[in-house]
């Protein structure tokens, strides 16, 4: 029997997957060992090479894991940190990164007399820094839905293929049938819900909008599968600044025009740009009625920073931008300066 | 002599990363009232998170059946999941057994679906009310992972602490002297009920806006909303 | 013995032994206790002719409403008010400590105080706390160089402000504020305009709630309006929650005899002459 060495080890079916900071080697099962004998899966593969005197380092310590591949390498279904070596030792789980890396910010959707419209702005993020400026987040699914999106713009950009896909598919029935937004909306719940419950969630918050049975539906769903129907949403920042604006206006009345929604879109818009440092000036605006969807934009936002010379900051007085805070704490946004 | 090292009392120190917690309390109160030949279930409609409002229309109350209702406050995304299970099972025992499922047996089996997830748990503070085979009214409450009672009265959810002991007073007539207790009738229920959730709405931030109200009897389930303050 | 012959100095800026301490103290199982916060909605803005302050009425503990109908607009001096937000305590007491020194400032000099001076006085004493006073306030007067809107942070930054929001509600309250405000408002715009953004912070912040309190303060006089308007009245009881007699177990009783009552007057001390 030839001794086994990293650089003579023969593999076959070796399924590596890099990912951002992680390679995972998932070694499938069948691996020639020696004298060109075959064995069908790696307890044999253990059992062959502790036959074998100086097999012994190939375990790694109990007799239920497979052995590794090299001498401080991994063994199969193990983590192994590309640069530096050493295989993770624990073989139960594995690690993954969390959290939103480049993120868009608040949605915001109103329902009118005849449909609905969903607004948001063009800007993804990575952390503070406003990383691409020309990203766009609602989505005309077909002709009776519209979606716009929040969150991680790489979970919804996948999520976009998969629903985009589910909409061909549908169409090649040819059947006089279409998805309808109660029925995304429902099934947007159960991927989120179920890729929470793995630990492993699409960091998203979703609106969705359209027309069920001729009336005006509007509902959200977020990262853990929280899902409700209201005729105003807003999530993100816009859940702090746009949603009080949007009851108010919706109490006064009830019964909106589509120019009065937009209306009061472009002015939750403006106060977010205003007040939230993590917006942009450039949105777009999604608009379906039973005459069809409309998705408008890049618009921009109307400004107007004629008091700005009335604020005087206590340490810098000419910074405009002490006007942009951060909520950091419970009493209400802290100034950086 | 003071100690000059300086403590390192400040708490954000260096990068964050944001945990996942797959929970969230979106808030809520439940109160159901059994009789002898009905029983009521309430809850209240804000749905909410941390410190604002998702909305303020959002029913928790699940119609299982023409005779049993189930009430849900917790996590939201966990009550949405469990009442579909639910739903789903009941279909499937009336499809099996040509019959719809019996309130005492929904509440097994709820009690069962909460374990199976013993240690990832539904967040979820259940009440089960309905008529069982004899008719009577009955009520069940649990515990997140399955732990259940028969009770003849009960309150859970946010404001759940707020609005027991009201109910053991009114309806229970506990620690009183010279008292004789009457079974509580549909009029005198709808009242405390609506009057118990008057005063939760005062105090509990996470109950308020209206409230649904389903009285089962053998008749049928029939519908009811209340306004509460909105504040 | 170096401390007999020379005088041991302080060491020079901030000592946070106490910090340690109360680390270790909690270490061992005994953490600070937990203070009121008032979850709030204060806000305030200048008008035409003066300032108004606005604020709403709840305090909670935790999920809990602690008060229904607390008053967060303190009293500074005659012609300065001031809204407080966080920790109840800390707001109370900040504004009535500066309020005397206020006063005493106002004794030595004769003179109407201004609202820079407060401003200055809670800005230096809050950021000697190191943001551990948990006061976040929205300061408002008039004085002789007319009117003023301060808003103060619990580490002791401030910003002169022509509208100021502050507490759990500020972001919709300033939601309305950034829609509605404009220069040269007249007082009862600027009422109404405030009123609005408080209710922004009470329908829609559930730190925030019951009713609006709302102080207008122009040259030479102030209106204090508590409640202003009336919102959220308790919903109308429908039963009626009264014991019989001899409903409560007495579960011992013991009765004790009277005898020899004797009655003493304590003449009043002379008050002092606060005046002018």
């Amino acid at each position: 029997m030839v001794p086994l060495h990293p650089t003579r080890m023969p593999r076959s079916g070796a399924n590596v997957v890099v990912t951002d900071r992680l390679v995972v080697l998932n070694i499938a099962v069948l691996i020639e060992v020696g004298e060109g004998a075959v064995v069908n899966n790696t307890t044999d593969i253990k059992n062959k090479m502790m036959e074998h005197p100086n097999m012994a380092w190939m375990t790694s310590g109990d007799s239920y894991s497979s052995a590794r591949f090299w001498h401080s390498g991994p063994a199969p279904g193990t983590v192994y940190n590309f640069p530096g070596g050493l295989a993770a030792q624990n073989t139960f789980y594995t690690e993954v990164p969390q959290g939103p890396i480049t993120t868009g910010g608040s949605v915001l959707g109103v329902a009118f007399e005849g449909g609905v419209a969903i607004t948001a702005d063009i800007l993804t993020s990575y952390g503070s820094l406003a990383r691409f400026r020309d990203c766009s987040r609602v989505m005309h699914v077909n002709d009776n839905i519209i979606l716009g999106a929040g969150g991680d713009y790489a979970d919804y950009q996948f999520l976009k293929d998969v629903i985009q896909q589910k909409i061909l598919e549908e169409e090649c029935l040819d059947d006089g049938f279409s998805l309808k937004p109660k029925a995304l909306h429902c099934w947007l719940t159960r991927v989120m819900y179920n890729h929470r419950s793995k630990l492993h969630p699409l960091w998203n918050n979703f609106i969705v909008g359209g027309l069920q049975d001729g009336e005006p539906f509007l509902g959200a769903v977020d990262k853990i599968g929280t899902a409700y129907v209201d005729r105003h949403i807003a999530t993100g920042r816009g859940a702090y600044l746009a949603l009080p604006l949007m009851r108010a206006k919706v109490e006064q009345d009830p019964h909106m025009t589509q120019k009065e929604a937009h209306e009061l879109l472009f002015r939750c818009l403006k106060v977010l740009y205003y007040r939230d440092a993590q917006s942009y000036p450039k949105f777009q605006l999604a608009t379906l009625t039973k005459e069809g969807v409309s998705v408008e934009g890049p618009l921009m936002v109307e400004q107007n920073w004629e008091s700005a010379h009335m604020i005087s900051c206590y340490y810098s007085v000419d910074e405009d931008h002490s006007l942009l805070t951060v909520l950091t704490s419970d009493y209400g946004p802290f100034p950086s300066i | 002599m003071a100690l000059y090292t300086v403590a390192d009392y400040r708490t954000n120190v260096g990068a964050k990363t944001v945990p996942f917690i797959p929970y969230d309390d979106n808030g809520g109160s439940l109160v159901a009232v059994a009789g002898d030949d009905f029983a009521l279930l309430a809850s209240d409609t804000r749905l909410s998170t941390g410190f604002s409002i998702y909305t303020r229309e959002q029913s928790k109350l699940f119609r299982l059946s023409d005779t049993t209702v189930l009430g849900c406050a917790g996590c939201w995304c966990d009550a949405l999941t469990l009442a579909r299970i639910l739903e789903a099972r009941m279909q499937m025992y009336l499809h099996e057994h040509q019959r719809p499922m019996s309130t005492p047996a929904v509440a097994q089996m709820l009690s069962t679906l909460l374990y199976y997830k013993r240690f990832f748990p539904y967040y979820v503070a259940n009440l089960l009310a309905g008529l069982d085979e004899e008719g009577k009214g009955c009520v069940y409450s649990y515990d997140p992972v399955g732990s259940y009672e028969r009770v003849h009265y009960k309150a859970s959810g946010s404001a759940g602490a707020l609005l027991l002991p009201f109910l053991d007073n009114q309806i229970g007539y506990n620690n009183m002297e010279n008292v004789t207790p009457e079974p509580v009738g549909i009029p005198k229920a709808m009242q405390i009920l609506k009057d118990a959730f008057i005063s939760a709405a005062e105090r509990d931030i996470y109950t308020g806006d209206s409230i649904f109200i389903n009285i089962i009897t053998k008749d049928g389930i029939q519908e009811e909303k209340f306004a509460l303050r909105r504040d | 013995m170096a401390s007999v012959l020379v005088q041991e100095c302080e060491r020079p800026g901030f000592s946070f032994e106490n910090c340690q301490r109360n680390a270790f103290l909690a270490s061992k199982g005994f953490p600070v206790p937990k203070a009121v916060k008032t979850g709030t909605t204060i806000a305030g803005i200048i008008c035409k002719d003066g300032v108004i302050l606005g604020a709403d009425t709840r305090a909670t503990e935790h999920t809990t409403v602690a008060d229904k109908n607390c008053a967060k607009i303190h009293y500074i001096a005659p012609n300065i008010y001031c809204c407080g937000a966080g920790t109840a305590a800390d707001t109370e007491k900040t504004c009535s400590l500066i309020a005397s020194q206020l006063e005493l400032h106002h004794l030595n000099t004769g003179r109407v105080v201004r609202v820079v001076t407060a401003n200055n006085m809670f800005s230096q004493m809050l950021f000697r706390y190191q943001g551990y006073i948990g006061a976040a306030l929205v300061l408002g007067g008039v004085d002789n160089t007319g009117p003023h809107l301060y808003c103060i942070f619990p580490h002791g930054s401030s910003d002169q402000l022509p509208y100021a929001t502050m507490g759990s509600g500020s972001l919709a309250a300033m939601a309305v504020f950034e829609t509605q405000w404009k220069p040269n408002m007249t007082e009862e715009e600027g009422k109404q305009l405030v009123n609005d953004a408080i209710q922004a912070g009470i329908y829609n912040d559930l730190g925030s709630g019951s009713n609006v309190n709302i102080c207008v303060i122009r040259k030479g006089s102030v209106d204090y309006i508590r409640p202003y308007g009336d919102i959220n009245a308790k919903g109308k009881r429908q039963g009626s929650y009264h014991y019989k007699r001899g409903t409560t177990a007495v579960l011992s009783s013991k009765t004790v005899d009277i005898e020899d009552v004797s009655v003493h007057t304590v003449e009043p001390v002379e008050s002092m002459d606060t005046s002018a």
